[in-house]
């Protein structure tokens, strides 16, 4: 068996987890990956994804307070673990070393 | 706020959720809906499809349920447990599991063993209904054979009795010819409700009409097979052969094989009409030529048929005198084959018992060693039991985790238990002689895991108990001793073992001795090297000149012929008459109808008088007796005197000493033997020792000239004797596998809590070795924790084994007496196993160093 490898919807939430820092919970995921990436994302899809991940031990989480708004219920924050942030870097490593090998870029302008 | 209209959906949610997520997703859902509201979104539909988009498998909860799920992790923890404690004492393991392993391969086959004898004859359907007629004379024996024509007077006379079935004497050893081409076969004659009666499923023809045709043959498949090379045989002929009967036959059905586990095997059933043509004399007399099996109706009591089979008899045969009839259950008669007076004494069932017996002894010493090594070793796991204790552990969960541990064990030993079991099955069906038919059906599958689960509690019980059990402040304070009662109750066990492992070591010793006092008893005659076989198609006269050229062979010393089989008939004694009997006294008497030579043959040793020759004329009407006989006539000198049977007399021209052709078990009964007239059942050759092999082919070579086609089939006399001893054979090989079994798990545990208590004395030899104890004194110190019990088991076991195997011998009317060697061997082996067993731990403790037990602390 291999090294795990992100796949492309874990990565954006992860990459999401990271932007919002010690404020991800689940709503507030969704609402930032939709605003900057303009794509609808489902609650079930997303709870999937970030329950696969904490299982990973790429992210770990814990209850924050309880708040009106839900109803007296409690968020779960979500932060990056250190192994989280390893297979994060080690993803970008090999986009950029795919990207870097790309011969000629302007090819795709011409297009 | 408008919270009804998300009851639905959030109803909906709680139903398929899991638990542990619900409150997070929950309010993901209600901030996402009041943010929809805000931006005027239709949030309620929205949020229903947001819920049914939540159907995912990491989302809904586990099947389980919640609470469940939680025991199921408190197991998974025992058994992580009971691993980590495996590899951590991996010798008391590996002494459990080879113990357990042991207990169980003997167990489980016997269970197998014990299953295939129960199910024999049981597959019949309604076969509690199927009963067979049978007689009594009085003593032990049990008399199958009955007379047709009685047999159908019951039918129609005793309403309870539905309908009956009269089938010949026996399975005839006969011959079925198709072109020319000779079959050996065996098979029987019966009436047309057989295959109604019996269970035998038809393949080929109509039920209703197989028996229609009056020479109608119905075969196996795999006779069929052997003679027509195919099953689709309807309406082929064949000829039937049996001695110098013939007759020719059509196939009118085949059946499924005979199965393993019916007590009849046959290969073909032929019409009784043929049967009856041909003994019509005899059934008309009255004569006890066939067997009669019958079905009684729904809810008929044998005793009710037994009562008025016994009216019958008194109404229509006032001056009846012969064996009274009754009726047993047929598919019991396999295992109480033997009758006192109408009520059953034993038979099989016996040997099933003591089979049980052995396989629960074994087993209980497997799971032995484990309460011994796990109680043994509570000391070093108190303080665990401690810990878990303070942390709030309850008794039930501890015993629960201790069972799990005894549970795992004897189902890994139960696992490799059937994989051996799989690999020597056929072994052991060798040399039990038997084939045994697995029944893989639930129920046995259900009653291996149970054996597996049963030993797994057994053994688990006392240790889970005994560990549970203590106070959690005095095991964290002080070390821990074991209270006198319960060291009481592991040298118990120790007793146990070793007891019943002394038992089943002088049963070996003594079996075998009987066995080996069976073989070399000088029986009064030689039964070595005699070879017979059946005459099948030769008429007297040609029997005749086969044995005079037989007589030329060089390696052939004596030839005769016997009319029945080699002995084992029986004639009653109530038309056996001579000068001076009492008319009321009946004895049962052996008889031989021979040819000339025959007790020459034999070597039966002469004592008055003269054996049968052809130099004094016309011997038929004289008779040779044996002592017994000339015993129980009670005349000094009976040569000359007149001997009746039946209707002809005969004078006495011989008295032959006392010989065993019966089994041991029998005392020597009264025979006489008369000369038959030159036709003779069986002939019977014998040969000098050293010229066997060339001398066979020869035999062979005459006996096909003189009956063509007919295959030789022969077998040497001492053979067919020891076949009485088939059940003593099997008692051999079960008792020396069990003794092996026994004392070899009773070791593993001797050897585990000898590696046990040297560990934990360590400390103390040292000590002792410093201050200048001898390795005597060692040796000492550390077996007399072993030594007392063992000897205790020795007296007890002596006692025990005396008791039982003297019961064993008394079935013998000849047998070999109990000596006190037999004991003392038993006993010093025992011993020495013992010791070579415990020998290299306890020479480990005398030799080590005292620094290395001392060094630390």
């Amino acid at each position: 068996m291999g090294k795990y490898h992100l796949g492309e919807f874990e990565e954006i939430v992860m990459l999401t987890v990271g932007i919002l820092e010690g404020k991800a919970y689940g709503f507030a995921i969704i609402e930032e990956i939709e605003n900057r990436l303009n794509r609808p994302v489902s609650i079930g899809a997303l709870q999937t994804v970030l329950k696969r991940l904490e299982q990973k031990g790429y992210l770990d989480s814990k209850f924050g307070e309880a708040t009106a708004i839900r109803g007296g219920r409690r968020r779960r924050y979500y932060h990056l673990t250190s192994a989280g942030i390893a297979i994060l870097e080690e993803t970008k490593e090999q986009r950029m070393s795919l990207w870097n090998a790309l011969p000629n870029l302007r090819l795709n302008k011409t297009l | 706020m408008n919270k009804i209209p998300l009851k639905g959906p959030l109803k909906l949610l709680r139903l398929f959720c899991n638990q542990d997520y619900l409150e997070e997703i929950e309010g993901d859902l209600l901030e996402r809906f009041e943010k929809r509201i805000t931006q005027n979104k239709p949030a309620k539909w929205l949020l229903w499809l947001d819920v049914l988009k939540l159907l995912r498998p990491k989302i809904i909860k586990p099947v389980f349920g919640r609470r469940k799920l939680k025991q199921n992790n408190m197991l998974t923890h025992n058994i992580v447990v009971s691993f980590r404690s495996f590899k951590r004492h991996k010798i008391s393991f590996f002494i459990n599991y080879l113990g357990l392993v042991g207990g169980l391969v003997t167990v489980l086959f016997i269970y197998l063993w014990v299953n295939h004898e129960l199910s024999v004859d049981r597959f019949h359907n309604d076969s509690e209904r199927i009963y067979r007629l049978v007689s009594d004379n009085g003593g032990s024996a049990t008399l199958l054979n009955t007379s047709p024509r009685f047999a159908r007077e019951l039918e129609s006379s005793i309403p309870e009795i539905e309908f009956i079935v009269n089938s010949s004497w026996g399975t005839l050893e006969s011959s079925l010819i198709v072109e020319e081409e000779v079959y050996s076969t065996e098979g029987e004659f019966a009436t047309e409700s057989f295959f109604e009666l019996f269970t035998y499923p038809l393949t080929h023809g109509n039920p209703a009409t197989i028996f229609n045709e009056p020479n109608a043959i119905i075969l196996s498949e795999k006779t069929a097979l052997r003679l027509f090379n195919s099953t689709d045989v309807v309406g082929k002929t064949l000829e039937w052969q049996w001695y110098s009967l013939e007759e020719s036959a059509v196939v009118t059905g085949v059946y499924k094989d005979v199965p393993n586990n019916s007590s009849a095997q046959f290969d073909y059933v032929l019409s009784f009409n043929v049967f009856e043509r041909r003994f019509r004399d005899r059934i008309a007399r009255g004569n006890r030529v066939s067997r009669t099996f019958m079905k009684l109706t729904d809810g008929a009591s044998a005793e009710t048929v037994n009562q008025k089979i016994h009216q019958h008899t008194r109404a229509n045969y006032p001056d009846f005198h012969g064996d009274p009839y009754f009726v047993i259950e047929y598919a019991d008669y396999y295992l109480n084959s033997e009758y006192e007076n109408g009520k059953p004494i034993g038979g099989r069932i016996e040997l099933i018992r003591l089979f049980i017996v052995i396989a629960i002894l074994i087993l209980i010493i497997a799971c032995i060693n484990f309460m011994n090594l796990s109680t043994a070793r509570a000391a070093l796991r108190t303080k665990e039991i401690g810990v878990r204790k303070t942390m709030g552990a309850l008794r039930k969960s501890l015993i629960f985790q201790y069972l799990t541990e005894s549970c795992m064990i004897s189902s890994i030993a139960g696992l490799t238990a059937l994989g051996i079991l799989f690999l020597v099955f056929p072994l052991i069906e060798r040399l039990l002689g038997q084939a045994i038919q697995p029944s893989l059906d639930h129920k046995s599958i259900l009653a291996f895991l149970s054996i597996i689960f049963i030993t797994g509690l057994l053994s688990g019980s006392y240790p889970a108990l005994y560990l549970s059990r203590f106070n959690p402040i005095q095991v964290l304070k002080g070390p821990f001793f074991a209270s006198s009662g319960d060291q009481w109750l592991r040298k118990g066990l120790v007793v146990f073992q070793f007891g019943t492992s002394l038992i089943l070591i002088v049963a070996v010793l003594v079996i075998y001795q009987q066995m080996q006092f069976i073989q070399t008893k000088d029986l009064g005659y030689k039964n070595e090297f005699i070879v017979n076989f059946e005459t099948k198609g030769m008429s007297g006269d040609k029997q005749q000149a086969f044995l005079s050229e037989a007589r030329r062979i060089p390696g052939v010393v004596k030839a005769s012929g016997i009319s029945h089989a080699l002995f084992g008939a029986q004639k009653s004694g109530a038309n056996i008459t001579w000068e001076g009997k009492d008319p009321e006294q009946e004895v049962w008497f052996e008889w031989g109808n021979i040819g000339y030579d025959m007790l020459e043959l034999l070597d039966i040793e002469l004592l008055e008088g003269r054996f049968f020759s052809k130099e004094f004329g016309n011997e038929t009407t004289k008779v040779v007796i044996n002592k017994a006989t000339k015993n129980l006539i009670g005349i000094e000198s009976p040569l000359g005197r007149k001997f009746s049977v039946g209707e002809n007399d005969y004078e006495i021209i011989g008295v032959t000493d006392d010989f065993h052709f019966q089994s041991l078990h029998e005392q020597i009964k009264p025979t006489f033997f008369l000369l038959n007239n030159g036709w003779s059942m069986k002939l019977a050759l014998r040969i000098q020792p050293k010229r066997i092999n060339e001398t066979l082919p020869k035999i062979q070579n005459l006996y096909s000239k003189f009956n063509p086609g007919f295959p030789f089939e022969y077998t040497f006399h001492d053979d067919d004797q020891s076949e009485l001893y088939t059940t003593e054979k099997k008692t051999t090989v079960l008792t020396k596998y069990a003794a092996g079994l026994a004392i070899f798990i009773s070791c593993l545990g001797l050897f585990g809590l000898v590696s046990f208590v040297t560990e934990r004395k360590s400390k103390e030899m040292g000590i002792r070795k410093i201050l200048g104890a001898s390795g005597g004194s060692i040796v000492r110190a550390i077996s007399k924790d072993f030594v007392v019990p063992i000897s205790v088991a020795t007296v007890l076991g002596v006692g025990a084994s005396a008791l039982l195997i003297n019961r064993w011998l008394n079935q013998f009317a000849y047998r070999v007496d109990l000596k006190w060697w037999f004991f003392a061997s038993a006993i010093l082996l025992m011993f020495s196993i013992t010791a070579i067993t415990t020998v290299s731990k306890i020479i480990k403790v005398v030799i080590a160093n005292p620094i290395n037990s001392l060094r630390d602390e």
